[in-house]
């Protein structure tokens, strides 16, 4: 739900990043960096990452319906965390983000008590159920490693029906290749003809902000999806709207579902293997064999 | 090996083709695992011939269950967040109900996607061992007090977690000696997408290598199925088969590969293939 009139709401971030993410990157404080994902379902999703040095020591924020918001000036000394980048890169800290919203709707954050930033458009904040208490930090959308071969962005999901790509269950990720140095790109628009378009208007692959838009396919209805020679992409939703990127791209694929997975228990009490299998029978079904040793 | 299998049953009113599916058994209980649709539900069997009772949800928005009989009272393992980055272990309470029990175990961001935990127990000191797939490679957590920590970092001379490079979908299986390691490699192996190896371990806090690892044998995309019969010390590995190819197995037919070995795990021998419909 969002944000009521007159209302406070508290967030409690435990933020934790690895030295490990740091390492071998030129720009490797970007690329350290951490999202967090708070709420259960999309419309209740609302994405932190915090910057810890480099392009301006922060915390970045923002929520659906393609409101970017960041603050870039925002030091984690300076109110009063008692770390320091290189120290938060190793560890890990808590701090509260408050958010107080007065009788017009208008949404003043907080951190620690120290006044962030001030929203001034009632409606955005959708925060599922943020007034109820605290909220932990549930999940992590970062990428990392040595290079960007290694990259990983977990959690754009769809279901995706097509030659190129194996389903239903399948993630996808999208890295854009506009100028040699592929970079993953998701992006939070709602469907993909939103999403083109904004690739179209921000997609530009030395934009920062492009490159870490992200794409949650989630539960939107994408039956098609494809990769032509060029490297572009195209679609089709399942209300028929169609589109081609207007950036180079390359698809990956990986399966979020589960994959057949098989398991043995020893029933004790009948001396009896117990086999489960899933994921194997054609038609969805879990089934459960008994293993006995021979008369 | 003298074993006979029943004819599959089909769990009742499960159709879900990602669900992920085991038992965890008591003496006093037979419970199906069952992760489904983002949640894990329990299906309670009346027996071991079924009589399956209405699914409860224990955990929600926690994926990948694994459970163990942990002193008599199960535990589970299972891996959230949203990419699952988290595993977290629970213990049932006497309510019915599942608690977690200590600090969730953080897969390290760099590392990937955690799925598929796995756990197994030390029988005599109750040691609790969870095996983790992140992204290509495996990875090995201990906990000394039935979950209340775990180790992350250099412990006794040991760095945490412990990696296996390349193995995924990793099951378990400890005695009072020896901790092993199954699980899938990627790589076409006589006609298979990959191969099943079996790692070998002490079961100590110094988790060390016994050895090299052993091909089972071949295996489609899947996670086995891995039992060590404590009094006899046969093991067995089920492997899944989905497509055709397989120069030890004819057709195009689904189902499930059955490996045993009598040597602790050194030599492996394909025996039998149990169709799936």
């Amino acid at each position: 739900m969002r944000l009521q009139l007159c209302s406070v709401a508290d967030v409690t971030l435990r933020v934790k990043a690895t030295q490990a993410q740091a390492t071998g990157l030129g720009d490797a404080l970007w690329y350290g960096g951490s999202w967090m994902k708070f709420g259960g379902s999309y419309q209740g999703t609302m994405y932190f990452r915090v910057v810890p040095d480099g392009d301006g020591a922060g915390l970045r924020y923002w929520t659906p319906g393609y409101t970017r918001c960041y603050y870039t000036g925002y030091s984690l000394e300076t109110i009063g965390l008692g770390v320091v980048a290189k120290e938060f890169i190793d560890g890990e800290l808590d701090c509260t983000v408050r958010f107080v919203t007065d009788v017009t709707g208008i949404a003043s954050v907080y951190i620690d008590g120290v006044l962030l930033e001030v929203w001034d458009a009632p409606g955005e904040v959708a925060v599922t159920d943020l007034v109820s208490g605290l909220y932990h930090a549930v999940g992590w959308k970062s990428v990392s490693g040595a290079g960007y071969e290694t990259c990983r962005l977990g959690g754009a999901t769809a279901t995706v029906w097509d030659t190129h790509v194996p389903g239903p269950s399948a993630n996808w990720k999208v890295r854009l290749d506009g100028d040699g140095n592929p970079a993953v790109v998701k992006s939070v628009a709602h469907n993909w003809t939103d999403w083109v378009a904004w690739v179209g208007a921000a997609g530009d692959p030395d934009d920062y902000e492009a490159r870490w838009d992200l794409y949650a396919a989630g539960d939107w209805d994408v039956s098609q999806v494809a990769v032509d020679t060029d490297g572009c992409f195209y679609g089709v939703t399942q209300e028929g709207d169609t589109f081609l990127s207007t950036q180079r791209a390359v698809f990956e694929q990986y399966r979020v579902g589960a994959v057949p997975n098989l398991s043995i228990t020893h029933h004790t009490v009948s001396n009896t293997l117990l086999v489960t299998d899933a994921g194997l029978a054609g038609d969805g079904s879990v089934g459960m064999w008994k293993v006995q040793r021979k008369a | 090996m003298n074993y006979s299998w029943s004819e599959r049953v089909a769990v009742t009113g499960v159709t879900d083709a990602d669900a992920v599916a085991s038992v965890i058994a008591t003496h006093a209980r037979l419970d199906l695992l069952l992760g489904t649709g983002g949640d894990v539900q329990v299906l309670r069997m009346g027996s071991i011939d079924g009589g399956w009772q209405t699914p409860v949800e224990v955990v929600s928005d926690e994926a990948f269950p694994s459970g163990v009989n942990l002193q008599g009272r199960y535990a589970l393992a299972t891996v959230g967040g949203n990419p699952t980055k988290t595993v977290r272990f629970w213990r049932l309470a006497d309510d019915g109900s599942y608690a977690p029990v200590g600090s969730a175990v953080d897969v390290y961001e760099s590392m990937g996607t955690a799925q598929y935990p796995s756990l197994a127990v030390h029988p005599d000191n109750w040691r609790v061992f969870v095996a983790t797939r992140v992204g290509s490679k495996t990875i090995i957590n201990s906990s000394p007090d039935a979950g209340a920590t775990w180790h992350e970092n250099d412990v006794d001379g040991v760095v945490w977690p412990t990696e296996v490079v390349g193995l995924q979908y990793p099951v378990l299986c400890c005695d009072k000696d020896y901790l092993w390691l199954v699980g899938w490699r990627a790589g076409v192996y006589l006609g298979a997408a990959g191969k099943v190896e079996c790692y070998q371990f002490t079961a100590n806090s110094k988790l060390e290598q016994v050895g090299s690892a052993v091909t089972v044998g071949p295996s489609d995309e899947g996670k086995p199925g891995f039992i060590r019969r404590p009094k006899t010390g046969e093991m067995l590995v089920l492997a899944p088969k989905t497509a055709g190819g397989w120069s030890t197995l004819s057709g195009n037919t689904t189902g499930i590969v059955e490996y045993w070995s009598v040597n602790t795990g050194s030599a492996w021998t394909q025996q039998v293939f149990h169709e799936v419909p």
